[in-house]
C-alpha cells in the first residue's frame, strides 16, 4: 500500500540491492548505473553506502547498494542498515544478489528477504564460475517455487544484465506476489501466534497478513535493540507506544523460549533453502563440493602451508611496499615541481588583487607551501597502494592472510582482520581506522582502531629512511646501505607490530574487557581481479577521501605555522620561543625544543615533521625542502643532532600522537571523545617512555 | 555405535565429513546460523592453519573459517569413520 503510494510521489523508481559479501554485488550496481552514483555514508552510521541511477523506457531508476548482509537479523552495523532498509524502508522493488556458487548459502538471505518483501528479483550473479566449477541452476524451477523473477547474470562481462533491467521494469509495474511458505518449529509458531493474538488489535484486518510476518521478524530482537526497532516494526500501529510495550512484555516473558524460538526461525529458512538448493541445482562433482573448485584448493594447499604461506605473505607485502615507495618517488617529484611552478603566478595574481604584502606573504608561503607539500607526498604514495592493496582484496588473498595470522591476534585478544587494517595503516592510518569496518564486532574493531597509528604510515617513512641512512648507516657502502634501510625498516615495522599486539592485549583486558566474539572468516574463491574498474574506484573512493580529508587540515595548518614562524615577539619568533619553552622536556627525551614543536605543528599530517625543523633551524619563514640527504645530514649535524637525537626521533616519529585526519577519522568512526583521546594519550606515552629510557641509557655510557 | 562418532568438531580430521549434532549455548550462535551451521548440517574439514587455533570449514558452499573456541563448543557426528 506504501509502495504504491510512493510510486506516485516520486518519478524516480527506487531498487534495493542487497546480498552476502563477496558476490560481487558492487559488480551489478557498477554494471547498472556505470559511473552515475556517488557513495558516501548512511546518515548517522559508519556504513558506506552507494546509490546509483540508470534509465529504462522512458522510466528513471534509482538504485540503492546495501552493505553485504548474511541475514535479516543484524550482528553488524552493516547488517542492521540492509535489515532497516528492506524492511522499513521506502523502495519499489528489491533485488536479492546471490553467488551461483554458493547458491544454499545465498538463498537464506533471499528468502528472508521474498518473506518480508513480496516484490523482489532474485539476480543470481557469477553464472560463468558456476559453469566452470559443474554447477548447473534450473532457474525456471526456483522461479516456479518462489514465484519470482529469477535473473541469471554474470555482472563482470555484463552478461545478462539487459534482462535483469527488464524483470527490474516489469516487477516495479507488476507488484509481483512472490511467496514462500515456510513452517516454522512449535516453539516459534506458539510465541508468533501468541504475539499476533496480542497485536492484532491494533491494526486493521487487512494488514493482518503482513502482521503475521512482522511477528515472526519481532522475535528475532534483542533485548538491546528493541527500543529502536520495535517502534518501526509497529508503525503502522494505532496506538504504536501501546503495542511496543505488548509486543516486549510477550516478546521478553520467557528467554529459554525466545532462544528456541530464535534458533527455530533461522532453521527453517536455512532448511527450506537447502530444500530449494537439492531440487533445483546440479553438481557435477560427486565430492558435493562444487562451490570449492580445484583451483581453489590447490592455491590455498600452497598459500596457508606453513612451508610457503608465510614467506610468500612477506614477499606481496614487501612488493607492495616496495612499488609504493619507488614509483612514488618520480610522481612526487612532478608535483612538487607543479606546486613550485605555480608559485610565482599566485603571487602575481594575489599582488594584482592588491592584497597586502603580510596577506600575499601568508597565503603563498604559509598555507599554499603547506598544502603543496602535503599533497605531492602524501597523493602517490597513496594512489599507487590503494589500488594494489584493492586488487589483493578483490582477489581474495588477502582472507588468507587474515587466516594465517589469526592465531597471534588472537592471542593478544584481537581479530585476525586486524593484519589487514594494519597494512591498510602502512598506506595511511586514516585508511586503516576506516578499514576497521571490516572487523564485525564492536570490541575488536576498537582495538583495531586505537591501535592503528603504532603502524608508521607512508607519510612517516621518508623521515625515518633519512634519519636511518644518516646516523646509522653513514659510513656503509652505497650498495648495501639500501638493502640495510630496508631491514632497518622491517625492524621498525616488527617492533611497531609487536607493541601493538603488546597494547591490544594489555586493552582486551583492561578497557576492552570482554569475551571476544564469535570469530566467522570467510575465505571467498579467488577470483582474477577487475584491475581497470578497481584503479578507477579505488582512487576515487579511498584517495580522495583521505586526500581531501587531509587537504582540510592542512590548509589551516599552513597558516598556523606560518604565523608562529613569522610574528616576531621581541627578537625572536613564536616559534622560537616555544622551542625555547620546550627545550628542557625535548633534552629529556633526547631530542630538543624544535623537534617537539615540529611535532606538534606536525599534527595536521606526519610528512611537515622535518619541514618545520628544518624552517626553526635556518630560521627561514616558510617550510624548507631539503636538498638530498647531504644537506640535511649538514644542517642536524651542526644543530646538535647524535645518534641519542636520532634514535629517539625514530621512535618519536612511530610513537606519537595520531595525525589530525586520523584523530578525526577515529572521532567519527567511534563516535566516542573518550576512545579518540585514548588513541592519543596511548602512542603518546609509549613513545615519550621509550625515549626517556634511550635517553637514560645513553647518559650511562 | 553412533555415540562412538560422536566428537567435536575441532576433533574432526582433515579432509573429513560430518553432521552437525549441537551447538553449545555457551558461545554466540547468531553469525554461525546465519551462515547455515546448524543442528544437521553437513560439514567438511578442509584444512586448519599451520600456527593453530583456526580450521576453515565447507559450510553450504562456502568456505568459513572457525576459531577453536567455537568449534570446541560444536559436537558432530562424523559420517565416514575410517
Amino acid at each position: 500500500m506504501r509502495i504504491k503510494t510512493d510510486k506516485m510521489q516520486n518519478d524516480k523508481i527506487k531498487i534495493a540491492l542487497c546480498g552476502n559479501p563477496n558476490v560481487g554485488k558492487s559488480t551489478v550496481f557498477n554494471e547498472l548505473t556505470g559511473l552515475n552514483q556517488h557513495t558516501g555514508n548512511w546518515p548517522g552510521k559508519t556504513v558506506s553506502s552507494a546509490t546509483g541511477y540508470f534509465s529504462h523506457n522512458g522510466a528513471d531508476y534509482e538504485l540503492i547498494d546495501l552493505p553485504g548482509a548474511y541475514s535479516l537479523c543484524p550482528n553488524s552495523a552493516e547488517e542492521e542498515v540492509t535489515r532497516d532498509y528492506i524492511c522499513f524502508g521506502e523502495h519499489n522493488v528489491v533485488v536479492a544478489v546471490a553467488d551461483a556458487t554458493c547458491l544454499e548459502r545465498n538463498l537464506n538471505l533471499a528468502l528472508q528477504v521474498l518473506y518480508v518483501n513480496p516484490n523482489t528479483v532474485l539476480c543470481i550473479n557469477l553464472m560463468d564460475e558456476a559453469k566452470t566449477k559443474g554447477i548447473e541452476i534450473d532457474l525456471q524451477k526456483i522461479r516456479y517455487i518462489l514465484k519470482i523473477p529469477v535473473v541469471a547474470v554474470t555482472a563482470r562481462s555484463g552478461k545478462g544484465m539487459g534482462k535483469l533491467v527488464e524483470e527490474i521494469e516489469s516487477a516495479s509495474l507488476s507488484n509481483s506476489k512472490g511467496k514462500i511458505s515456510i513452517s516454522f518449529g512449535e516453539n516459534a509458531t506458539m510465541l508468533k501466534n501468541m504475539l499476533f493474538e496480542k497485536l492484532k488489535v491494533f491494526f486493521s484486518e487487512d494488514y493482518h497478513d503482513k502482521l503475521q510476518k512482522i511477528c515472526t521478524m519481532l522475535l528475532q530482537t534483542s533485548s538491546q535493540s528493541s527500543s529502536n526497532t520495535l517502534p518501526l516494526w509497529l508503525k503502522n500501529a494505532s496506538d504504536v507506544e501501546n503495542a511496543v510495550k505488548t509486543a516486549e512484555e510477550v516478546i521478553f516473558s520467557n528467554e529459554a523460549l525466545l532462544k528456541k524460538a530464535r534458533d527455530e526461525i533461522i532453521a527453517a529458512f536455512v532448511v527450506c533453502a537447502e530444500k530449494i538448493y537439492n531440487e533445483c541445482v546440479l553438481c557435477e562433482e560427486m565430492s558435493g563440493h562444487a562451490g570449492y573448485g580445484i583451483k581453489d584448493r590447490r592455491i590455498d594447499k600452497i598459500l596457508t602451508s606453513k612451508k610457503f604461506g608465510i614467506p610468500i605473505m612477506l614477499i606481496i607485502v614487501a612488493f607492495v611496499f616496495w612499488l609504493t615507495i619507488e614509483g612514488a618517488n618520480y610522481p612526487s617529484v612532478w608535483l612538487s615541481k607543479m606546486f613550485d611552478f605555480l608559485y610565482n603566478p599566485l603571487v602575481n595574481l594575489l599582488k594584482f588583487l592588491h592584497l597586502p604584502s603580510v596577506v600575499v606573504d601568508c597565503i603563498a608561503n604559509g598555507i599554499y607551501k603547506t598544502l603543496g607539500f602535503v599533497v605531492s607526498v602524501m597523493l602517490p604514495p597513496m594512489a599507487i597502494f590503494f589500488p594494489l592493496f584493492t586488487l589483493l582484496e578483490d582477489s581474495g588473498i588477502l582472507p588468507r592472510i587474515a587466516f594465517n595470522l589469526d592465531k597471534y591476534f588472537k592471542v593478544s585478544g584481537a581479530h585476525g582482520k586486524m593484519a589487514l587494517t594494519m597494512c591498510m595503516g602502512v598506506g595511511c592510518n586514516a585508511c586503516g581506522v576506516t578499514g576497521c569496518r571490516i572487523i564485525d564486532s564492536k570490541r575488536e574493531r576498537l582495538i583495531g582502531m586505537i591501535t592503528n597509528s603504532f603502524i608508521p604510515c607512508n607519510g612517516r617513512f621518508p623521515t625515518i629512511i633519512a634519519i636511518v641512512s644518516i646516523f646509522i648507516l653513514s659510513n656503509v657502502i652505497i650498495g648495501v646501505q639500501s638493502i640495510l634501510t630496508a631491514l632497518i625498516l622491517v625492524l621498525i615495522l616488527a617492533l611497531a607490530v609487536a607493541i601493538s599486539l603488546i597494547t591490544s592485549k594489555i586493552l582486551s583486558k583492561t578497557l576492552l574487557k570482554g569475551e571476544s566474539s564469535s570469530f566467522v572468516l570467510e575465505l571467498p574463491p579467488y577470483r582474477a581481479p577487475q584491475i581497470c574498474k578497481v584503479l578507477t574506484r579505488s582512487l576515487l573512493d579511498r584517495t580522495l577521501f583521505v586526500l581531501s580529508r587531509a587537504v582540510c587540515v592542512a590548509a589551516p595548518a599552513g597558516l598556523i605555522i606560518w604565523c608562529a614562524a613569522n610574528i616576531y615577539v621581541g627578537d625572536s619568533s613564536i616559534l622560537s620561543h616555544c622551542a625555547a619553552f620546550f627545550e628542557p622536556f625535548g633534552r629529556l627525551l633526547g631530542l630538543d625544543g624544535m623537534i617537539v614543536m615540529a611535532f606538534l605543528l606536525g599534527f595536521p599530517a606526519n610528512e611537515i615533521v622535518v619541514p618545520i625543523i628544518l624552517m626553526g633551524y635556518l630560521s627561514t619563514g616558510s617550510l624548507a625542502d631539503y636538498n638530498g640527504i647531504a644537506g640535511l645530514s649538514a644542517i642536524l649535524h651542526s644543530n646538535g643532532w647524535t645518534l641519542n637525537t636520532a634514535i629517539s626521533m625514530l621512535i618519536a616519529v612511530v610513537f606519537h600522537f595520531p595525525c589530525a585526519t586520523t584523530c578525526l577519522t577515529i572521532y567519527k568512526e567511534s563516535g566516542s571523545v573518550k576512545w579518540t583521546a585514548l588513541a592519543v594519550a596511548i602512542p603518546l606515552v609509549i613513545g615519550i617512555t621509550l625515549c626517556m629510557i634511550t635517553t637514560f641509557l645513553f647518559s650511562l655510557f | 555405535m553412533a555415540e562412538q562418532n560422536n566428537i567435536k568438531l575441532n576433533e574432526l580430521p582433515t579432509g573429513m565429513s560430518a553432521t552437525v549434532c549441537t551447538i553449545d549455548d555457551s558461545i554466540p550462535q547468531n553469525r554461525l546460523r546465519e551462515l547455515g551451521l546448524i543442528e544437521g548440517t553437513h560439514i567438511t574439514s578442509l584444512f586448519s592453519a599451520f600456527c593453530g587455533g583456526l580450521c576453515a570449514y565447507y559450510i553450504r558452499g562456502a568456505v568459513i573459517a572457525l576459531r577453536d573456541d567455537i568449534t570446541n563448543s560444536i559436537v558432530v557426528k562424523m559420517q565416514n569413520p575410517v
